[in-house]
Order: structure tokens, then sequence, then C-alpha cells
């Protein structure tokens, strides 16, 4: 791995810095300033944020302060900054949606997640860059620019929870929080080197969360490390009323087991969905082999098992996904259509030739492929895949109308969305090429407690949170 | 490319694509209805669809 390995106050975990915190030897301010301070200085060119809410994160930097200093602890992201993506409805602060539809959109209330997280204590610096309406693309006429890969940035972050990426790639915050459709949160921490979570559907409120497929939409953390990944999970996960889909049911322990290891589990693991695809890059193929070997070593009993072809569960996605987005947006369709991107229109408008058995068909089809990877998670405590093939594509194989070329946007993650199964992307390392690569663990309905204990045997053996995008030390130049 | 019947599909839906939007719009909507081939797979009238999906009792993590 290549990189740079700081110890600077940026670098501390959500655990790290809680412990700081608490000991009085860092102070809620200073990790907001840090951030302030470090958005101000490299935001220019990554362009992760949209909109910076200083005055509100250091007021509430000073709360955080106060409450602590008064015995008052609300939690593992008390005094911690944070940023959501901005598809997440915030009162008082604008929500875009990275669109001229909605660019002037306040919301008169906070999302369910917002809600969690404010209660729990934590410091929102920022709304965060998406693809427009979280679908998209890194269109140029859109209202604010496409957030861009710290590791280089003539790359793209993967998928519309772009500036979540990005922000904690390059260490602006160590958890951001995004949505994921088709993999629009473990697509950016793919490319971006991050940790990603996509919960099981249900377990994250996405009330207040502009829809895009009501069905296949997730709200879910990026962070730098699998326990941040851990905590933030504790704050945002748990019962809505106000979500139609949020299951009432106890929030498990997150973050219990990660010190567990992996000795005597059965990881399931799906190479024939991957491995012989022809633009699957050989870097992508060998971090997953080495994770695979890390985990046989660890003790971990691992078996090859055969999944439904990807291109069945692509199908699947896409028409239900297609379909939910064309009847979200279909006055404006109609009405404003030169007011959406062009890739957002391209994408969303064909939902329009969809016939209602098309859609019925879909839904059969998706029923079949839950069960299908259901038999394969039976007997297994995991699912071991892959979450991309590629690295990430540059902002130049993008063209004036979607779609891209293939291997812009080879992502594994759409089958999880259609069974709703939890998903997590783990780094793996870097290519020779300077950019991340990474894997995707799969879990059993709301067993986000045991991906993340496997990931965290990973994350240990691999290395992975030690490295950084270079040039994003406080005082190093930017290149 | 886009044709006539691209046109005709996407009118039922009830829009009409402006001019310099059409040509991306006909490629995304050939690529549906390429997936759109792959849902009719073998399955009895038996076959229910997902209204979301079922997590069973005993199942979860």
């Amino acid at each position: 791995m290549t990189g740079t390995t700081t110890t600077e106050l940026h670098a501390l975990s959500v655990a790290e810095a809680g412990a700081l915190l608490r000991a009085r030897q860092v102070s809620s301010v200073d990790l907001t300033r840090n951030a302030l301070d470090r958005i101000a200085r490299h935001d220019g060119d990554v362009r992760a944020f949209v909109t910076v809410t200083d005055e509100h994160a250091l007021e509430r930097a000073q709360q955080a302060d106060r409450e602590l200093a008064a015995g008052v602890d609300r939690g593992p992201l008390h005094g911690i900054p944070y940023a959501l993506k901005d598809v997440f409805d915030t009162e008082g602060i604008r929500t875009t949606n990275h669109s001229w539809l909605t660019v002037d959109h306040v919301p008169a209330r906070d999302c369910g997640v917002q809600e969690r997280l404010l209660a729990g204590g934590g410091v929102m610096v920022g709304k965060l860059a998406t693809h427009e309406f979280a679908l998209g693309g890194p269109s140029p006429e859109l209202p604010f620019p496409p957030a861009r890969n710290p590791w280089n940035l003539d790359h793209f972050t993967g998928a519309s929870s772009s500036g979540a990426g990005a922000a904690v790639a390059a260490g602006f915050v160590r958890v951001a929080i995004g949505s994921d459709t088709s993999g629009s949160v473990r697509g950016p921490a793919y490319h971006c080197g991050t940790v990603g979570l996509k919960p099981t559907y249900g377990l994250v409120s996405r009330r207040g969360v502009f829809p895009l497929s009501y069905s296949m939409d997730h709200c879910g953390p990026l962070a730098w490390t699998v326990q941040d990944a851990a905590l933030a999970m504790r704050v945002i996960a748990g019962h809505d009323p106000g979500d139609p889909s949020s299951v009432d049911r106890a929030v498990p322990p997150f973050d219990a087991e990660l010190g567990s290891g992996v000795r005597g589990l059965r990881v399931a693991y799906s190479p024939g969905m991957f491995a012989a695809d022809a633009v699957t890059s050989p870097e992508v193929l060998a971090g997953i082999e080495r994770a695979v070997a890390v985990l046989r070593s660890s003790g971990a009993v691992v078996e090859e098992v055969e999944l439904p072809p990807f291109e069945l569960f692509n199908a699947c996605g896409r028409v239900i996904m297609t379909a939910e987005a064309f009847a979200i947006h279909e006055r404006d369709l109609r009405e404003r259509p030169q007011l959406f991107g062009r890739y957002t229109y391209h994408r969303v408008a064909p939902g329009a030739g969809l016939t209602a058995a098309d859609f019925v068909q879909a839904l059969r089809l998706r029923r079949e492929l839950a069960e299908q990877v259901q038999q394969v998670l039976d007997g297994h405590d995991v699912l071991l895949t892959a979450a991309g093939l590629t690295t990430a594509a540059k902002f130049t194989d993008f063209g004036r109308d979607w779609p891209p070329p293939k291997t812009a946007t080879a992502m594994q993650t759409i089958p999880f969305n259609v069974t709703g199964h939890p998903a997590l992307v783990l780094p793996t390392g870097l290519a020779g090429n300077g950019l991340p690569t990474g894997l995707q663990l799969v879990g059993h309905a709301f067993g986000e407690a045991m991906i993340l204990r496997v990931a965290a045997t990973l994350e240990r053996a691999l290395g992975h949170p030690t490295v950084r995008p270079p040039g994003f030390g406080i005082g190093d130049p930017l290149r | 490319m886009w044709d006539d019947e691209v046109e005709a599909a996407l009118r039922r839906g009830g829009l009409e694509v402006p001019e310099d939007l059409r040509a991306g719009t006909a490629v995304g909507y050939r690529e549906l209805l390429r997936m759109v081939e792959l849902l009719r797979g073998p399955r009895s009238a038996m076959s229910e669809p997902a209204a979301v999906f079922r997590v069973p009792e005993g199942e979860v993590g």
C-alpha cells in the first residue's frame, strides 16, 4: 500500500475521539474546528460538500462540551462531527437533492436519521454532494459540481453518496450518512476506500429522505473504520413509525463482537458471480482472494457457493427502481424536463415505457431471488462476494449522455437491494494505479453484527485504516 | 436511436421527450427492454410477487 500514515486529530476514530472527549483531553469544539478547517482548506478541490453548516456546528459542539462537562453523555457520537448526503431533510437547512428542481428547498422538519443523530449529541458540519435525486451521475450541468475522489481527483467517487465517500476518505468527517438504492453507500465506500454499510431493509428510517425507489432505498453509514460504522449504526438504527417500512424490533449491539474473530464461522464465497467477468480487474480479484486466505487462516470455513446470475438481479432491480423513480418524478418529467440533469432524465424517463406486467414480473423474480440468496445463507454466517469489478473511473469516461462504458459502473451491489439483506463494503488495499479495491460481505436479515465482526477481522489483517489518501494532512499541499 | 416505437412507448406513459434528450432516452429505454426480457423466467401462476420481502421467523441474525 502507498499513502499517508498519520496520527493527526482528523485521523482519530470515533471511539478514539470519544475517549479523548470523555477524558477532557480534546473538546467537541476542537474536533469541529478541525473538521471545518480541513473542509475550508481542501474542499475547494474535493467538492464533497454542497452546504457547510459552520455556525450550526460550532453551536452544537459547544452544547456537546457543556453536556459532557455536566455529566450528560448521549452516546458514541456525542460531540463527533458528521455530515449527511443532501437528500436527508434537515430542519431550516436547505436540502437540495443536488437538483435545480429542489435547489431552494428548506425542510420544516428533520428526517428520522437526523433526529436520531441530534438526539445522540452529534455535530453536523454540512450537507454532502450526491448525484441528482440519488440517481443521475456526475453531470456537469447540475447546481453543484460532482464530488471528486480524494485518492485521485481526476476520478469519480462511485455512486450517488459521492460527497459522503469523498468526505470520509479526505478525513473531513469520520462518519457520513448516505442512501443506497443500487449501491450508493457501498459504491462510494468501495471507490474511496472507506467502510460502507447498507443495513437490512427497514432497520434505518427512510422518513424525510427524498425517495428514489421506495422498496429499494436503504440508509446507512460510511466510515473510515468498521468500528466507526458500528457505532454510527447504534445511533441511527431503530423503529420509526413515520416510515412505513420501518421494523419494530430491538436494535442489536452492532459493536459487541468486533473482537471475537472468525474461528468456526462459515463463510459462503461466490466467485462465480464475478471472477470470470471480462471487466474484472485482477487486482480486485487478488484483494478478495487475500481476504479469503485471511479468513481461512483465522479459522473460518470458506465454501464456494453458486448464486443466480448477476444479470437477473440487475434486471430485476433496475426495472423496479426505474418504475418507482418514474412514479415519483412523473409530473416534473412531463412539465419541467429541462430542469433535470441529462443523466437523470435518461435514466428515469424510460420508466414511462414499462408496463404493469413488467413491474409485476420483476416483483415475482424479486421473491425468487430473495429466496435463493436466503438458501445460500442458510448454513452460513456471511456471504463474501465482490463489491465492484474495477477501480474508480475517470470523469472523462462519462460522455454527454448516459450510459458510460460498463467499466465505469461495474458494481455488484444491487443484488442486496433487491433482496434486502444487509451488505458491507470493506477496502482490501490499493491497486497499482493508487485507487482503492474492496470486497462485499452480506449477512442474514438483521445480521449486521455478524458482518461487522467478520469485517473487523479482515480490517485488522489487511491494515487499511492506517493508510490515507496523500495530500490531506494539515499543512500538506493538495497535489 | 430514437424512432416511432420508442416515441409511442413513452407517449403511452404520458411523456413527450424533448428533442435534445431523445437520443440518450432511447438508449435507456432499449436497455430497459433488454432487462425486461430477463424477468419472464419459467414460473407457475402460483408464483407470487414480493410486496417487499419476507423475513422468516427464526432466520434472523
